[in-house]
């Protein structure tokens, strides 16, 4: 159970070489912020463009590990690119959480052609708090009419295009507060949808993270997932999935920052000793590969929870705090080890470093990990001290 | 045991105060968008003689104590730090080592001139692809007459680019390795600069890659005595840094704060939050511990008593607390702590350059346990 199948080994080296031939050779290019799209038209090409469509649509419906593999490589190419390839996942679950066949054809359709899919949950006003979301969803005969703001979207600017496909959450009862909630599946082309600001952040520059903004938007009944009222249930087991994938691309990148500080210590000299002879610099590559190898099994077992059909949740909320932490001490003491070439552009460890501080933020900041995991083990301790009772 | 502020002092940092939110703060956005070296503040910073901070009052300067120094980089520090480096390379490392180590001669030719900003202080250490004295390209000097001549390659060269005179610490004794090091002050004019080198954060304080090719220098101390003044200078440079983070603790405490008290998340102020709570107290005690052990080493110095120990001491304190508190002002702002038009992404990287400026291999934990050990 802990090899990797020879199908599985196949793919990591897939995406290896991808990442050698169309992602290293434009680090340059992918940190100055115009976000490259010929890597994606490329990656279009590798038959991974939306790794969980299901097979009825035309999918390849890769099991969670496989998928994980995906993320952790390209992450170890590039955070950013990682990140904007996984948009397409993120607004992918949805679908297959509550997505009857004709909206997953209609969606993944446009995905498997090589349209950007999103993922609209985040507001100015809802981060942490997506129950506070303040887009509206009026039904008017057959039709619904969406207003607001949405912001923070990654790849939302690309997802605005013909044929494209993105899930738009937004409250169809204000007065329910989160249960108000519900899920829309919107064709990137729908007038009423446009870009606001784009923003400009210090890392993750190889995706492209948007305000979207939503004037009388209309769109028909059909486009909505589910039932009214299922947002909040839809968004939560989305953020489920895409967690371990965030875990799987923190373990990227804390990997990379592992190999390039292996690199650094043994080409470098100090005095006429190679800097390795020094206990305090090797005996910390020891404790960062041993995070990062955790974190690389906290994964795992999370993929493998949920391909089995087990709850995954609370440990899907654990595993992305601890691989999103473990990402940013590795970068950290990395950078700590390189010194003044560390901190200088030359070397490649202050990119990591700013893309991996995104990773304790998005996707739920880790103190909502917290909130999820503390909660669940709580929850446990009650219910089981309440069986027993029960049973006395 | 009193840890008032003397009337001086008092003064001094209120000016450096006034100055820093006149002068620095304007400026500090645009500046790390652009790494354009503030020439204009950079005059001005001497007009208001804080370029010659450790200068002599017989050479112009204001002689100040070194914890009226540490004042001024925590103000600077928390305006703008990549201005704050550069005040710091100039006065303390530079301006600094010649006040302490040069003759007189050295003194007369290059300190008046220094206090007035006429001539900008850089410091040169680093060396590319391997520690200090360890590289092919390592800085080699040979005696000429009553000169030395220099070859080799400094890389990360603090105010590289934009000064007029460098402190070198270059090998004088092969078979000594990293012991037998000398410092030297070497004019820019015979210096090549061979590029700037970009950086994560204080990307407006000048870092460049330069070439000695039989450049001329002028001996600081006496030969070999490279260890001991690099030693002394970076314990006065760490205090100084050490400083600056402060300062940038403090800017990002401030804006962590008020963000705590206006965004409003479940209904509340998320400052209503305790695991927010947690992290402005966090941030909170870094900084009051980094004061101690700052102003502390800095009082050391003042009084020539331990310092380099003190200096270790804060800086191995201060390397962790001053980045964790730059971690918990990004947590605490969330998505906006990691867009560029927000400053706390900065100070983020910024407070990350206060320890990394210097030579790369230098633990504190080396000085510590050696005098532990002795």
């Amino acid at each position: 159970m802990f090899d990797l199948t020879p199908e599985q080994l196949e793919l990591q080296q897939k995406v290896r070489s991808f990442v050698d031939e169309h992602i290293r050779p434009y680090l340059k290019e992918i940190d100055s912020g115009d976000v490259p799209e010929h890597i994606f038209k490329e990656w279009c090409k590798t038959g991974l463009v939306t790794l969980v469509a299901p097979k009825e649509v035309g999918g390849i419906d890769l099991d969670t590990k496989s998928c994980a593999i995906v993320m952790e490589e390209l992450a170890k190419g590039d955070l950013g690119i990682a990140t904007a390839f996984g948009a397409n996942n993120l607004g992918s679950y949805p679908l297959l959480i509550a997505g009857t066949l004709e909206q997953q054809k209609q969606h993944f359709g446009a995905l498997l052609e090589g349209k950007y899919g999103a993922f609209a949950l985040t507001e100015p006003g809802a981060g942490s708090d997506a129950g506070a979301v303040a887009t509206t969803a009026v039904k008017k005969g057959n039709e619904y009419v969406l207003n607001g703001t949405k912001c923070f979207i990654t790849q939302g600017g690309f997802a605005i295009d013909e044929a494209s496909s993105l899930v738009i959450f937004a409250s169809t009862d204000k007065s329910k507060g989160s249960r108000g909630l519900s899920a829309f599946l919107v064709p990137g082309d729908t007038p009423g949808l446009s870009v606001g600001k784009i923003e400009d952040k210090m890392g993750i520059r190889g995706s492209q993270t948007v305000e979207l903004i939503i004037e009388d938007m209309k769109i028909p009944a059909s486009a909505l997932l589910g039932n009214e009222g299922d947002g909040m249930k839809i968004a939560m087991k989305t953020l489920d999935s895409g967690r371990l994938m965030v875990a799987a691309q923190a373990i990227g990148a804390g990997q990379a920052a592992l190999d390039l500080t292996v690199e650094f210590i043994s080409e470098r000299m100090d005095g006429s000793r190679p800097l390795a002879r020094q206990q305090a610099v090797a005996f910390k590559l020891a404790d960062m590969e041993a995070s990062v190898e955790a974190g690389r099994q906290l994964v795992y077992r999370g993929a493998y929870l949920k391909d089995n059909k087990q709850p995954y949740s609370h440990h899907s909320a654990i595993t992305k705090l601890f691989a999103t932490d473990m990402a940013m001490q590795v970068a950290r003491d990395a950078m700590d080890i390189m010194g003044t070439y560390g901190y200088s552009k030359d070397s490649q460890i202050e990119k990591i470093w700013r893309d991996a501080r995104i990773l304790s933020i998005y996707e739920g900041t880790n103190q909502i990990q917290r909130l999820v995991a503390s909660g669940a083990l709580l929850k446990g301790y009650k219910a089981s001290k309440e069986a027993s009772e029960a049973a006395r | 045991m009193n840890f008032e502020l003397t009337k001086e002092q008092q003064m001094m940092q209120k000016s450096a105060i006034d100055f820093a939110a006149s002068t620095l703060e304007p400026i500090a956005y645009d500046i790390d968008r652009t790494a354009e070296y503030p020439s204009a503040a950079i005059k001005s910073m001497a007009e208001h003689d804080f370029l010659g901070m450790l200068i002599p009052t017989e050479f112009e300067g204001i002689d100040a104590d070194y914890v009226s120094v540490a004042l001024v980089a925590e103000a600077f520090g928390k305006a703008n730090a990549a201005a704050a480096a550069i005040a710091i390379t100039h006065a303390v490392m530079a301006a600094g080592a010649i006040a302490k180590y040069g003759s007189t001669e050295l003194k007369k030719a290059y300190l008046p001139a220094m206090a007035r900003g006429e001539k900008i202080g850089g410091y040169a250490i680093a060396e590319p692809g391997a520690a200090l004295a360890s590289g092919p390209d390592k800085v080699v000097a040979v005696k000429d007459g009553d000169k030395y001549v220099l070859n080799g390659k400094k890389f990360f060269v603090l105010n590289g680019g934009v000064a007029d005179v460098y402190i070198v610490i270059a090998q004088t004794n092969e078979e000594a390795g990293q012991k037998g090091v000398s410092a030297f002050v070497v004019d820019a004019d015979d210096v090549t600069v061979l590029r700037s080198v970009d950086k994560l954060g204080l990307r407006a304080f000048p870092t460049a890659e330069i070439e000695f090719k039989n450049t001329k220098a002028v001996l600081l101390g006496a030969e070999e005595d490279g260890v001991k003044i690099m030693t002394d200078i970076q314990a006065y440079a760490d205090v100084a840094f050490g400083a600056m983070a402060i300062g940038v603790a403090q800017a990002a405490l401030e804006a962590s704060t008020e963000h705590a008290k206006t965004r409003v998340q479940f209904g509340a102020p998320i400052g209503k939050l305790q695991a927010v709570q947690w992290m402005l107290a966090e941030i909170a005690t870094n900084i009051h511990m980094m004061k101690l052990a700052v102003y502390k080493a800095a009082v050391a110095i003042q009084e020539n008593d331990d310092y380099i120990r003190q200096a270790a001491f804060m800086k191995m304190y201060a390397m962790k607390a001053s980045q964790d508190a730059g971690m918990n002002a990004v947590q605490i702002h969330g998505g906006t702590g990691y867009s560029r038009e927000d400053k706390i992404e900065r100070y983020f990287r910024d407070i990350r350059g206060a320890f990394h400026i210097e030579n790369a291999n230098e633990y504190p934990q080396k000085t510590i346990a050696g005098s532990l050990l002795r």
